[in-house]
């Protein structure tokens, strides 16, 4: 069985050879490649550990600010914080030939996390809700604005 | 003192936004190990703040929490940023100050961002 998975990986690994060496051929070469690091622009403090720690009921704005530094956007009454970062999950290098000339760069694919809290009346955490999801960077968004049609 | 501190601190401290890039140190160059020595729980006032470490990046709950970004090297120290216009670019810690009404620094922590 170890022998069957082995002699698997081989041909996958040779399949995935032989893709790259036909893309060339024909021009153009896409590679995606897994990655998990950190994007950029992005704060990397926000630990499971430390959001397990701020706990609703209990852990006060103050306690917030002092473990997770400034937030990311919040509201001016303080009802809510938001806090913001990214991880590069796949890098996709694309290289395209053509004639005498070629491009070629790198598409990163990000995990966009976000910790929201919101607080009561009396600055105490009411509510704490995490998530994530693949998309376009914030950072980059705001490096590059989408076009503005007329 | 405290109450003039009370008074005169949201006067400096709209002068200092108001002056916008006011950052007393905001080069690696300036980088300083004893930069932040001064400040000590209970006793430095915010007025104490403003003056040497200049414009906060974040003013929370009228001016009860102040924060600032800063930059670090191994051999200079730290280093004061400005609010970078994308994410956290280069910030190493992010300095939280806790006010209490009469603008005394009552709490604060260094949050390492990266």
């Amino acid at each position: 069985m170890p022998l069957n998975l082995a002699s698997q990986i081989q041909r996958g690994i040779l399949a995935a050879f032989l893709a790259g060496v036909v893309s060339i051929g024909a021009g153009c070469l896409v590679l995606p490649i897994p990655t998990n690091r950190v994007g950029e622009y992005s704060r990397q403090d926000i630990k499971p550990e430390v959001i397990e720690a701020l706990a609703p009921g209990r852990a006060t704005r103050e306690e917030v600010l002092l473990r997770l530094g400034e937030p990311d956007e919040f509201r001016v009454d303080g009802s809510q914080y938001r806090y913001h970062w990214e991880r590069v999950k796949w890098d996709i290098i694309w290289f395209v030939a053509a004639g005498n000339s070629g491009a070629g760069g790198d598409i990163p694919i990000n995990k966009n996390h976000n910790l929201v809290i919101n607080f009561d009346p009396a600055g105490v955490v009411s509510e704490r809700k995490a998530n994530a999801r693949f998309g376009a960077s914030e950072h980059e968004k705001q490096i590059r604005p989408p076009p503005q049609y007329q | 003192m405290k109450t003039m501190t009370a008074l005169f601190a949201p006067i400096l401290l709209a002068g200092v936004l108001a002056a916008g890039c006011a950052t007393p140190n905001a080069n690696p160059l300036h980088a300083d190990k004893q930069m932040l020595q001064f400040i000590e729980d209970g006793k430095t006032t915010k007025e104490t703040v403003l003056l040497k470490l200049g414009q906060p990046s974040m003013v929370l709950e009228g001016e009860k929490f102040l924060t600032y970004r800063l930059g670090y090297d191994e051999k200079h120290g730290y280093y004061l940023l400005d609010k970078a216009p994308v994410g956290w670019m280069g910030v190493k810690y992010n300095l939280v100050l806790v006010f209490d009404g009469l603008g005394v620094v009552q709490r604060r922590s260094l949050v390492e961002i990266h």
